[in-house]
């Protein structure tokens, strides 16, 4: 018995779990992983909600890939700030990055 | 007969996907960390073909589980420090933990209570369902399609931009 709820709940199972390590996780790149992941259970409601509301609907794998691009937007410049961040700085990890404080 | 088979599989892709999310948060080592990520990719690529959507699972697999873990594995390659890898830092892993189950139970909860999560077709036919996707992708939602791709630009010669060094480095040479 696969409904529509079995999908909702893995994909709030998988968002808990991209927010516990993106709060976790001390490495930036693995915390900009968790946030990949949390959008991957987000585009997982989109499809399935997709494929269970409507008869023809095909709007939400739509959306879901337009989720895809802005990801891949994200995760490329976030990258491109890690590399500038750890030329200036020597180090990946957040407890570091301390140049705000006053 | 195909309920029951739709049931194993997906299943069997959630157990993937959750596997790799789990292990990602367990692992000490980042490349590990990476793999694990990948592994979850995959059995979201696998849920999608479940859900009859074989062309966003086709564009996870592309652009997820090959351009996005290649470009996470060049940068944790150009950011190899001299500290070693896992120093035990403070971490509130119980604020975190509490509040990720916090989020978890409201979601759980509003999901069991809502009567449109009773359904359990899948209306979608099978052969069509990539011509229709374009179709519908090139007419009726052309003008995000383009705005989708200056995006993606954008974010090319940004990240271009800040990878050569950013304003400070372009002002020295």
């Amino acid at each position: 018995m696969v409904t529509l709820q079995s999908y909702l709940i893995l994909a709030a199972m998988l968002f808990c779990i991209g927010l516990y390590g993106a709060l976790v996780k001390r490495n930036i790149i693995l915390i900009l992983i968790s946030i990949e992941l949390m959008l991957n259970a987000i585009n997982i409601n989109l499809v399935a909600f997709s494929a269970f509301v409507g008869p023809i609907s095909i709007k939400g794998q739509i959306f879901a890939v337009f989720v895809m691009v802005v990801a891949a937007c994200e995760i490329g410049i976030g990258l491109a700030l890690v590399l500038l961040l750890f030329r200036q700085v020597k180090t990946v990890f957040i407890d570091k990055y301390t140049d705000l404080k006053g | 007969m195909d309920n029951i088979l739709e049931g194993i599989l997906f299943y069997l892709m959630a157990a993937i996907t959750l596997f790799g999310g789990i292990f990602f948060l367990r692992s000490n080592n980042i490349i590990h960390a990476i793999l694990y990520f990948l592994i979850s990719l995959l059995g979201i690529a696998g849920i999608f073909l479940i859900l009859k959507a074989p062309f966003v699972a086709l564009t996870q697999i592309l652009v997820y589980g090959g351009a996005i873990t290649v470009l996470i594995l060049f940068v944790v390659m150009l950011t190899i420090s001299d500290v070693p890898e896992m120093i035990i830092l403070k971490t509130n892993k119980l604020v975190a933990g509490l509040l990720s189950a916090l989020l978890f139970m409201l979601i759980t909860f509003i999901v069991g209570t809502s009567g449109f999560a009773q359904k359990r077709e899948i209306f979608l036919g099978r052969e069509t369902l990539t011509k229709n996707f374009g179709q519908v992708m090139f007419q009726d939602y052309l003008l995000a399609f383009e705005i989708a791709a200056i995006l993606l630009l954008a974010a090319l010669v940004a990240a271009i931009y800040l990878a050569i060094g950013g304003p400070d480095e372009k002002a020295e040479g």
